[in-house]
């Protein structure tokens, strides 16, 4: 039953999650998430999975800038590709990608079905990847992008469903009904 | 109460396009319950007859599970009674389907959750 004194969202709900839904079942997802990356394309695109050697800085617990070690130096580019194109836009997201597997499966399996609002599974990209890599949306941070041109390396990019999918999680993360009557 | 949905499978015509079929919906099929958790794998709505236009009986709605391709007639516990009336009826939308199997589960949601925040709840700040 539909809770009436959340706040609902402005798009069309069911559409998103049959999206999300048909993108994950589709085979171009299933079996073949991440596409070669040619000259032709752009240097960085929403989606990315890249690496980057950092702790994740933070406002902490004491209000001030801090850093937290992660278990991963992976991350995920979610800022939109044309920022990396427009010389007004300095910075850009990207959300550290953790090492999950102690979660467990039964905690994992809703998170590969893409069930969670929050997290986001990150598919192994090659042989030896862990399959438990998840991306906490909470935990965005920026990076400017002379950062990213000089310190960054892309290891895998999203094929078109793939990013679809991921641009319906996202659209889903951000846009959620509101529950502050709850 | 086990929710059990009941749907008219189309085993008779399984690898056949159903738009080619849709005059026979009534009485090609057959009844067989499923689970409501089943997992809805593909859906289409807005299903139309072979003039691509006029929907029949209502029913607007097929999906493929994973226990195989089904057309809805309804959700009552009842024994299935296969006429017209109960397409028109009867009918599930499977938008309402689709909605409990893919809208976000809130308890499991926040139990994942709180289990992957836990995972990473001895991490230490590093005042900068």
């Amino acid at each position: 039953m539909e809770d009436e004194r959340r706040w609902p969202v402005v798009y069309d709900e069911e559409q998103l999650s049959s999206t999300i839904l048909e993108m994950q079942s589709s085979t171009d997802v299933s079996k073949n998430y991440y596409q070669s990356i040619s000259d032709g394309q752009p240097r960085f695109c929403q989606g990315d999975i890249v690496e980057l050697v950092s702790k994740i800085p933070v406002i902490g617990k004491e209000g001030k800038a801090a850093a937290i070690e992660s278990t991963s130096n992976y991350w995920l580019v979610v800022g939109n590709t044309c920022d990396f194109t427009r010389d007004e836009v300095s910075w850009v997201g990207i959300s550290p990608i953790r090492e999950a597997t102690a979660l467990g499966e039964a905690k994992l399996d809703p998170i590969r079905q893409f069930k969670t609002s929050r997290l986001y599974h990150v598919k192994p990209w090659s042989e030896g990847v862990s399959s438990a890599l998840v991306v906490d949306f909470t935990q965005a941070v920026s990076i400017s992008k002379s950062s990213l041109i000089n310190h960054v390396k892309v290891l895998a990019r999203l094929r078109f469903e793939s990013w679809m999918l991921l641009h319906c999680c996202l659209v889903r993360y951000l846009a959620r009904d509101d529950g502050r009557n709850s | 109460m086990v929710m059990k949905m009941h749907a008219i499978t189309d085993t008779d015509f399984r690898g056949v396009d159903f738009e080619e079929y849709i005059g026979s919906v009534p009485t090609g099929f057959y009844a067989s319950p499923f689970e409501a958790d089943s997992e809805v794998i593909y859906y289409r709505d807005n299903l139309a007859d072979s003039s691509g236009s006029t929907p029949v009986y209502n029913l607007h709605n097929y999906a493929y599970l994973n226990t195989g391709r089904v057309f809805f007639l309804t959700v009552q516990d009842d024994e299935l009674d296969v006429t017209p009336d109960n397409f028109a009826n009867g009918v599930v939308s499977l938008h309402q389907l689709a909605g409990s199997v893919l809208s976000l589960d809130t308890e499991l949601d926040r139990s994942v959750e709180i289990a992957f925040q836990g995972l990473f709840s001895n991490d230490t700040e590093e005042l900068l």
